[in-house]
């Protein structure tokens, strides 16, 4: 039976855009005096590397784990058609739920470790049904409700940190650390890589095959590409949008439960710092399927950090450039359609070279 | 404990007028760009980057010296023309891009917000090598305006006068938008495009024309808002400046129905709101993110009846 | 008489459709005169409208406004000339008022002045003889007064030549004959009109010249009204001399499927779209639905396979009462729906042909192992729909958005058979379609009844309903206006009842 032709677009043009960020990136680094190609070679190995103490490339794969959740989370909305951008509240709820648990709870780690992160997941879930029925009952616009939700959730953080989870010793408003018993262990200490990023990978996995391969997944799909058709087909697309919105804002409460678990062990003041926004980034440059997440969450942590612990360290190229990068890329995602006729074409020449030359 | 006079004295009610200025010009400007059906959803990311360009403008200029002799009020002035520039050409580029390639604001929006937070921290790395806050001490702020004859009113006198201009443009823009949105074809033109585009094309109204329009206003009164936050309110330029006044200007915008006066007021409430936090902060042991809050889930609940009876009119107008 | 339009060797090809709309047409029209241009769907009237007006550019040939060679940019250039056009969807701002709405884009003053607006369309309503109140919101007139609206607003900017695009086509009965007495009024005094129109009465009973259309090309121009008549102008428009006619043997209908009784439907706003419309439907036949569209048909398709806000009254498939069911538990109880919409609402066009032939077997037992889907049984059951309907240019992993309007609709009638329904809906099933792809539907249609299903069929066009129904309901205004069956189906009756006549004529 004929299988659907792959279609090269898909994965062209975000590496046009990627292609551009980096050109702006590299005027951006030569007003600083730098040169320009040192620059990028130091971020790419303080991103990718293998050399150091602690090799670069697992303190990404350790980074990019957060990123691989919330761009699952952003993508499930993004599959029903929905422009939600709460990951960042929910995260950062999902987060302290699990200080809290963590820090309280006196029980033997195979019982609690499950709890908290299913508690996580609950406060992310619960968090995600807000935006979702507001949208589908009410028709609010879901990504002002989002931002509305972001703002209220960084108020709580900075609420519990500075009163009922702070820490006594001190002057950082934090939480106290959670029992040791609890952290997810780390394949290499200090890379932050480790237990977490395999649950992330296995929920990307169990989600590839619900999308693709199930009739919940089918029904996300359709009401996504043609509500109309769905609901003409007797699919209750407002369920199937909330209860899509709600699995989202579960798992994003899950990255948060894994930071604070496997990583940080405690919150504090500016625990989030936009990672429901990378998410996001995730989500719309990784074409919206799980498999483009990982990679380009890979991606994305990489940059970042190489931004941090190579540009900023070696060179004193300030990390926002990492940003830049990131938000650029974004823009040039968005703008696609300005250049998507010369990529086509372009494409479209080599490819029937390609079959000349067979 | 306090009184409620106590907590809420005409000090607080002038701050609340102060803090609300970025957020009315912010509502302002998303109520014209949704009336001509242009979500703009980047005003936020606009008003940061703007507030960087008005400082840096005052900056540039500090030493200019067109009548002989530099002047520092000058210098400032001429940093909040340099942030209206700069709107006026980030909404040049949104309208190009939507209205030549159709390109999805939306999207086009978040990439600008990302953006708006990291470029400009770059920058104040690079040029002047500060992380959390730039500012330098030649740059004075926006001077305040006493208005002799207003202040003479008993009671609202000392209310309406005393702030910067930037505060008594808003108003005057406010009013100046109520009337060309009611009684000149120039809003009749902007709700023709916004409601029913083909209509308005097929009466020959350059549909092209209103949205590069709504779209440059919005970006001017951007940098109205971000000058008047680092070199109106304050002299000084901090990460994330416009810290969501302009998505609270995108909501302010939909609970005053997109209309300049309902959005007026909106804005206004909300920065009564903000005020009320940092005094109830300050005067009583309430603690403050309970207030700071407040407004966000005013907005949500706020917006879900508005949305509900937006709702309900369009179900009338339907069959089903 | 002098000439005030000439189309000359105008040509116009659309290469994503490949249709050539236009082609090589050349004729003129007088002034004063009120010219219709006659043509079934698709035959390029629009087209040429939409390049004389300005919407649209000719890839060849040009056009002469009073013996002087235009090429307009956009309607705006058109209208400066001197031509208007009123469009077959009103453009019209849903919140302005009437004198809003008449004077957009052309006010005197940068501020407006409301009294002055208010008496201008006051004098302008009496002067053409069409009264409407200047202060009115659009989105609380009826039909027929937002045409005019859209009538007044092109002689507010004093045009000479009206475009009329199949005007009376959204009028209900009641409204076609005041209208066309406009038109005649508007051309007395002196204004060109072309008309477009494929209602052959109408065209006979107002236009002075009459120039007919197919396929793109001008079949023949300059014919007199008064010289001609209905049969010798359907001959030229439709190009042969039969009909369509389907092979159909006689109905044998068993038990009652569908019974519908003293059904009535409310919009939100309370308003009521349905009175006391009771009708059933056995399985083996046809029962078609006719009137002019908007009638209460939308309605009645929502209450029986779609949702309707409120209604009174029940609905039975097979004795057990639907009416307030949700989608899915009619179709669990054999209800197909063919929907007027196929590309909206009946396919997902971002889809490929698997996708849009699973929606609502996704939970079936043969199309799922365990938990997953079973994509090659699911392909492989597109596959057979492919080679069973004959659906051209298509695979399962195809797009449907790349197929033509006749395949699109045979896959969602094969979706749809594919329920093994008691009762299929099916709303407008050939609109839009050639003539090939009508005659594979019907067929279809036939060969389901034959098979014992019991069908609704929703149309406007009479002859569909003339050729395929073994009953027929008449809609008017809400109800069901009379019936009539077998041998009394005929084209006359079901036109008087159309137009809300109480009894049948004898």
């Amino acid at each position: 039976m004929k299988r659907k032709s792959f279609d090269p677009m898909v994965l062209v043009m975000p590496a046009v855009a990627l292609l551009l960020g980096v050109v702006v990136a590299v005027l951006l680094i030569a007003i600083t005096g730098v040169s320009p190609l040192r620059s990028l070679g130091v971020l790419i190995s303080g991103g990718f590397g293998f050399s150091g103490k602690v090799w670069p490339i697992f303190m990404t794969l350790g980074s990019s784990t957060p990123l691989i959740l919330t761009g699952l989370a952003a993508m499930l909305c993004f599959k029903v058609g929905v422009f939600c951008i709460a990951q960042e509240g929910q995260y950062v709820f999902g987060a302290i739920v699990a200080a809290w648990f963590g820090a309280s709870l006196k029980l033997p780690p195979v019982i609690a470790v499950p709890f908290i992160m299913l508690a996580s997941m609950a406060a992310g879930g619960l968090y995600g049904v807000i935006p979702a029925v507001l949208k589908v009952k009410l028709g609010v616009n879901e990504i002002i409700s989002s931002i509305m939700l972001n703002n209220i959730s960084t108020l709580v953080l900075e609420y519990m940190v500075a009163f009922p989870l702070r820490a006594d010793a001190g002057q950082k408003a934090q939480s106290e650390v959670i029992s040791k018993g609890y952290w997810l262990p780390q394949f290499i200490y200090g890379s932050r890589w480790g237990v977490s990023f395999l649950i992330a990978i296995a929920l990307i996995v169990f989600f590839y095959f619900y999308i693709y391969k199930t009739r919940w997944g089918y029904e996300m799909r359709m009401v996504g590409e043609n509500r109309r058709f769905a609901d003409y087909g007797g699919i209750k697309s407002g369920n199937v949008i909330i209860r899509s919105l709600v699995i989202s804002g579960a798992i994003a409460g899950l990255a948060g439960c894994m930071e604070v678990l496997g990583n940080y062990h405690r919150i504090m003041t500016g625990f989030s710092s936009g990672l429901g926004f990378d998410g996001l980034s995730v989500a719309m440059l990784g074409m919206s399927n799980p498999i483009g997440v990982v990679i380009v969450s890979f991606l994305l942590a990489g940059i970042r950090q190489g931004a941090q612990l190579g540009l900023q360290l070696s060179l004193q190229i300030p990390r926002e450039l990492g940003g830049v990068l990131i938000a650029m890329v974004i823009f040039f995602v968005a703008i696609g359609n300005v250049y998507r006729p010369v990529v086509e074409k372009a494409v479209r020449s080599i490819s029937r070279g390609r079959k000349d030359d067979e | 404990m306090n009184s409620i006079f106590d907590i809420i004295t005409l000090n607080v009610l002038a701050s609340a007028i102060r803090l609300a200025t970025p957020v009315i010009l912010a509502a302002l400007a998303a109520a014209i760009c949704n009336k001509a059906g242009v979500l703009n959803l980047g005003i936020d990311g606009f008003i940061t980057i703007c507030a960087f360009a008005g400082i840096v403008g005052a900056y540039i200029f500090r030493n200019f010296t067109p009548i002989g002799i530099a002047h520092p009020v000058f210098a400032t002035y001429m940093g909040v023309v340099c942030a209206m520039l700069v709107g006026a050409l980030l909404g040049l580029l949104f309208a190009f891009l939507k209205d030549s390639y159709g390109v999805d604001l939306t999207v086009l929006s978040i990439a600008m917000n990302m953006l708006a937070v990291e470029i400009t921290v770059y920058l104040m790395r690079t040029i002047f090598h500060q992380s959390g806050t730039w500012s330098d001490p030649s740059i004075v702020q926006l001077p305040s305006i006493r208005l002799t004859l207003i202040e003479k009113i008993p009671v609202l006198g000392g209310l309406l006068s005393g702030y910067n201009i930037i505060v008594y443009f808003t108003w005057i823009l406010a009013l100046v938008l109520v009337f060309v949105m009611h009684k000149t074809k120039y809003g009749r033109y902007i709700t023709a495009v916004g409601e029913n585009l083909e209509a308005a094309k097929s009466v020959g109204i350059n549909v092209s024309k209103v949205r590069y329009g709504a779209l440059i206003f919005s970006g001017i009164l951007s940098g109205l808002a971000g000058s008047f936050l680092s070199i109106g309110h304050l002299t000084l330029f901090t990460r994330d400046m416009a810290s969501g006044r302009g998505w609270l200007g995108n909501a302010a915008a939909l609970f005053g129905f997109n209309n300049p006066g309902g959005s007026f007021f909106a804005g206004l409430f909300f920065g009564f709101a903000d005020a009320l936090a940092l005094r109830l902060q300050n005067v009583t042991k309430i603690p403050p993110y309970i207030i700071q809050v407040m407004p966000y889930v005013l907005t949500l609940v706020i917006l879900s009846i508005v949305s509900y009876q937006s709702i309900k009119k369009k179900r009338k107008r339907s069959i089903y | 008489m002098k000439e005030a339009i000439r189309f000359d060797h105008i040509s116009k090809y659309y290469a994503s459709t490949s249709v050539q709309a236009s082609d090589d047409i050349s004729f003129s029209v007088q002034e004063g005169e009120i010219h219709a241009i006659c043509g079934e769907n698709g035959a390029g009237k629009s087209t040429l409208m939409n390049i004389l007006f300005g919407l649209e550019k000719a890839d060849s040939g040009s056009v002469y406004l009073h013996g002087e060679k235009v090429a307009f940019k956009g309607p705006s250039d058109a209208i400066s000339c001197g031509i208007g056009m009123v469009h077959q969807h009103f453009k019209l701002v849903s919140s302005f008022t009437v004198k809003e709405s008449i004077l957009l884009g052309i006010e005197k003053k940068a501020v407006l002045n409301g009294k002055e607006e208010a008496d201008f369309v006051r004098e302008l309503s009496s002067r053409f003889n069409l009264p409407i109140d200047p202060e009115a919101v659009i989105e609380s007139l009826p039909i027929g007064l937002l045409q005019r609206v859209e009538i007044l607003k092109m002689l507010a900017r004093d045009v000479d030549i009206l475009i009329l695009d199949e005007p009376t086509a959204v009028l209900t009965p009641q409204e076609v004959g005041p209208f066309l007495e406009t038109m005649k009024s508007l051309s007395k005094i002196g204004k060109t009109i072309l008309f477009i129109s494929h209602k052959l009465g109408e065209v006979l009973e107002v236009a002075d010249t009459i120039t007919v259309m197919r396929k793109g090309r001008v079949v023949s121009t300059g014919i007199k009204a008064s010289e001609t008549d209905i049969p010798s102008l359907a001959d030229l428009m439709v190009g042969r001399k039969v009909l369509l006619q389907v092979d159909k043997g006689p109905a044998n209908p068993g038990r009652t499927v569908l019974e519908v009784n003293d059904l009535n439907v409310f919009s939100p706003m309370g308003v009521q779209l349905l009175s006391n419309v009771s009708l059933s439907v056995r399985a083996g036949e046809i029962y078609g639905i006719a009137g002019v569209s908007g009638n209460g048909q939308e309605a009645l398709v929502a209450a029986i396979a779609g949702h309707v806000h409120s209604m009174k009254g029940s609905v039975k498939i097979n004795d057990v009462e639907i009416g307030h069911m949700p989608i899915r538990g009619k179709r669990q109880q054999g209800i197909a729906y063919v929907p007027e919409d196929r590309i909206h609402t009946g396919l997902n066009m971002l889809a490929n042909l698997s996708d849009n032939s699973l929606m609502g077997f996704q939970g079936s037992k043969e199309l799922n192992k365990g938990c997953f889907l079973d994509w090659d049984a699911i392909d492989e059951r597109a596959h057979d729909m492919i080679e069973r309907y004959s659906i051209a240019g298509s695979s399962p992993k195809g797009l449907v958005s790349k197929l033509s309007g006749g395949n699109m609709q045979k896959v969602v009638l094969a979706r749809e058979l594919a329920y093994e329904p008691h009762l299929l809906v099916v709303e407008q099933p050939t609109r839009g379609l050639d003539v090939g792809s009508i005659e594979a539907v019907h067929r279809m249609l036939i060969k389901e009844r034959d098979k014992g299903v019991a069908i609704l069929l929703v149309s406007v066009e009479l002859e569909e309903i003339l050729s395929l129904a073994d009953r027929v309901g008449v809609m008017y205004s809400g109800r069901i206006q009379g019936e009539l069956e077998g041998a009394d189906i005929n084209e006359t009756d079901i036109g008087l009842l159309m137009v809300g006549s109480k009894r049948r004529a004898q």
